[in-house]
């Protein structure tokens, strides 16, 4: 697929009643061929050693900088629909980058493979817990790590502001956002139902543009 | 008698998966009421301590899921496969908390590379963008709150904020350096 040429892409594209734009046509050409393999290595990976909260920055930091697998762009368009749709965002944005690198299959074997040592860790914590009706103070150690997970947070949030488009509109849209969700305490998806309408008809397709 | 507590599972949870709207943790109030008022598996205090412990392990914090399902299954004493119970209930707790919601996301994401460079995915894109950015900051609010307890953790928020900005150091590094040093002081 990734060694097809453009022109053809373009044909087989058009065949399917699909209007490309030639900016897309260049990234798709430069998407890496990322196998099963790599995919499931990386992501038994991340599973292991996400520590500390904030896994989605963390996936964010492996897949977006150190891989180079998907742009920010691509990230926060799969992690803005993970928001519009129920489940956990980690196991949603796992699914996206394994969908968007090696289809279904890829999709599943990412979050399969994301799953597997936490839930293994999980179920000998959980017998430990009730056959020893206590559990071992790592509070020290983990309030560290949780502190490292914060300030991974913290710049993912500077990469998504980054992409926010810089229209006035825009800039409300955020402040809002965010101000009904800390302030007024409404829950997200009713935030996501009010504002998100707006911010489409916004940004709708122009015919002059 | 126990396949009754895999079908409670089962329900109770990919009810929760689907209505989880905005992660996780929204469902995390119905788990607890299930857990302890409805089908009275664990104590209040027991329910406390799984959430610490989800939140400490590795992993996404809704496998918090696993653990309820662990005592809700049980291991009865003095069988020979004690521990088989807890893992049939475990990967029912699982898979109905996370197979309805992917399987619904994963139809999205195919309709979502269908119009890949059409001009209404790019209005998706650019619209959902400051809402995302929006959701991204409550999040560190929260992570922050809860992590930032002294003048130790919040250096170590810092300077890792500032290393994972400006450095290509592995994440990994600097979180097991933060631990030694959140353990030691």
């Amino acid at each position: 697929m990734k060694e097809q040429t453009p022109s053809h892409d373009v044909l087989s594209s058009r065949k399917q009643g699909k209007k490309l734009i030639t900016n897309n046509l260049l990234e798709k050409e430069l998407a890496p061929s990322i196998t099963l393999h790599q995919l499931a290595s990386t992501f038994l990976f991340i599973g292991a050693t996400s520590f500390g909260g904030g896994v989605t920055a963390y996936i964010r930091r492996i897949i977006v900088d150190d891989r180079q697998w998907l742009t920010n762009e691509e990230f926060f368009s799969g992690f803005s629909l993970c928001q519009l749709l129920p489940g956990a965002n980690v196991v949603g944005i796992s699914l996206f980058i394994g969908h968007h690198l090696a289809g279904v299959r890829g999709a599943l074997v990412a979050t399969c493979s994301l799953l597997c040592p936490p839930a293994f860790l999980f179920f000998l914590l959980g017998y430990l817990y009730f056959s020893l009706g206590t559990f071992p103070s790592l509070e020290a150690a983990l309030q560290g790590a949780g502190a490292v997970a914060c300030g991974m947070m913290a710049t993912m949030f500077l990469e998504a502001i980054d992409h926010v488009e810089g229209h006035l509109i825009d800039i409300l849209i955020f402040v809002t956002t965010f101000l009904l969700v800390h302030i007024a305490h409404i829950h997200v998806p009713y935030v996501i139902l009010m504002i998100a309408p707006i911010a489409i008809w916004w940004h709708r397709p122009r015919e002059n543009s | 008698m126990i396949t009754q507590v895999y079908g409670e599972l089962a329900k109770l949870f990919s009810f929760l998966s689907l209505s989880a709207f905005g992660g996780g943790k929204v469902v995390l109030p119905s788990i607890h009421q299930a857990a302890v008022d409805q089908y009275h598996w664990m104590t209040n205090k027991q329910f406390l301590d799984l959430f610490s412990i989800s939140q400490a392990a590795p992993g996404p914090s809704t496998l918090i899921v696993e653990l309820v399902a662990i005592k809700a299954a049980g291991f009865p004493e003095h069988e020979l496969f004690s521990f088989l119970p807890a893992v049939i209930g475990s990967l029912t707790a699982i898979l109905a908390m996370f197979l309805p919601s992917s399987l619904l996301l994963l139809f999205v994401f195919q309709y979502w590379k269908k119009i890949q460079g059409t001009a209404w995915q790019s209005t998706f894109q650019k619209a959902l963008m400051p809402i995302t950015a929006a959701l991204i900051l409550e999040v560190t609010w929260i992570v922050a709150k809860e992590a930032m307890n002294g003048w130790m953790t919040l250096m170590i928020g810092i300077v890792s904020f500032l290393l994972i900005l400006c450095t290509k150091i592995n994440p990994i590094l600097i979180m097991a350096l933060a631990a030694l040093a959140s353990w030691f002081f």
